[in-house]
């Protein structure tokens, strides 16, 4: 599928949420970052098609559609915060999707050895908080991510790329992390903090082999 | 909420819940859904399943058109009839309003327009 066709059917999805959460870093992800990253996904790698695909922190849920578009099996949407997901739910009712479903869920530090999703997933698809406001969530939703799933796409600021492979380098479960593209995010005045109009941050699309990879 | 997501589904990050597996479904709402039928999508993730939770969970709903046997039957690749019934039961019943329920401590999770409230408080875990 052409990027301008995944672009064209992201953009009809509703996003806007009157009161983002700072303190979640709440940054809606643009249609055109979402289909760059989804289709950068399958082309090259072919880790979505007939895959089942998790997103974490999945938000209104640009990425988990996008997924199941580009031809998913299934996709499993996580969010913390319940009001964002109903703009998820209209989405989900607005384009008659019914392989996802969503859970209320939030990584603390027994998810690790408790998640009932590891090894049932193929492919984790996520935009994490950078970390900004919540030091080390970022790497959190990494280390969760790697625990379950074969292989694991993140966007990550480019500012700090040496000292977050590093730290994913050293997770238990990851064989292999690569920056596989640079992007720009426009954050477009999400927030009153941002005074000016255009906000881009550099980010790196990483991809992430954990040692579950080759057990496929 | 999809009998596959319940599959996924556990309490155990609960102080002093070591199992927590699987969760009571207590639904009060349930919706059927008509998804297209993917055999090779079952098919893989048949083994991936917990059968024996797949199985209480089509139980604790109580509806005659949801129903798969106790036991995963062998070479189910090649039975379409089976293949569909699980694709039924799996992907096409949706619990909309609910409760899960911890089978150790009693803990309820709510399930609202779909969504099950997995979320903790802090002096929980």
């Amino acid at each position: 599928m052409k990027l301008k066709h995944i672009e064209q059917y992201l953009q009809q999805l509703t996003f806007n949420f009157s009161n983002p959460k700072v303190h979640l870093e709440q940054y809606h992800t643009p249609p055109h970052l979402a289909a760059t990253i989804l289709h950068t996904i399958q082309n090259n790698y072919n880790d979505i098609d007939g895959k089942t695909v998790l997103d974490l922190g999945c938000g209104s849920g640009i990425l988990t559609f996008g997924s199941i578009l580009l031809g998913a099996d299934f996709c499993f949407a996580l969010e913390c915060d319940k009001e964002i997901l109903d703009i998820f739910i209209d989405n989900k009712n607005e384009f008659e999707i019914t392989n996802c479903d969503a859970i209320l869920f939030e990584i603390n530090e027994k998810s690790l050895d408790s998640s009932v999703f590891k090894q049932k997933v193929d492919t984790v698809i996520m935009n994490p908080p950078f970390g900004t406001r919540n030091c080390g969530i970022d790497l959190a939703f990494v280390q969760y991510a790697a625990d379950i799933s074969k292989v694991v796409y993140s966007l990550h600021k480019t500012s700090t790329r040496e000292s977050i492979l590093k730290k994913i380098q050293a997770f238990k479960n990851v064989e292999q992390v690569d920056v596989i593209a640079e992007m720009k995010y426009d954050l477009n005045q999400s927030y009153k903090f941002h005074k000016k109009s255009l906000h881009d941050i550099e980010v790196d699309l990483l991809r992430i082999i954990t040692s579950d990879y080759n057990n496929s | 909420m999809l009998l596959l997501t319940h599959n996924m589904l556990t309490s155990n990050c609960i102080k002093g819940v070591s199992n927590g597996y699987p969760l009571i479904i207590k639904a009060t709402s349930i919706k059927k859904l008509e998804s297209d039928f993917n055999p090779e999508f079952l098919i893989r993730m048949i083994p991936k399943l917990d059968w024996s939770a797949f199985y209480k969970a089509t139980l604790m709903l109580g509806d005659a058109e949801i129903s798969i046997p106790e036991k995963l039957i062998d070479s189910y690749e090649k039975d379409s009839e089976f293949l569909k019934k699980v694709h039924h039961a799996l992907l096409e019943v949706e619990v909309v309003e609910g409760d899960l329920e911890c089978p150790e401590s009693g803990r309820k999770f709510p399930i609202s327009s779909g969504i099950p409230n997995m979320l903790l408080k802090e002096d929980e875990i």
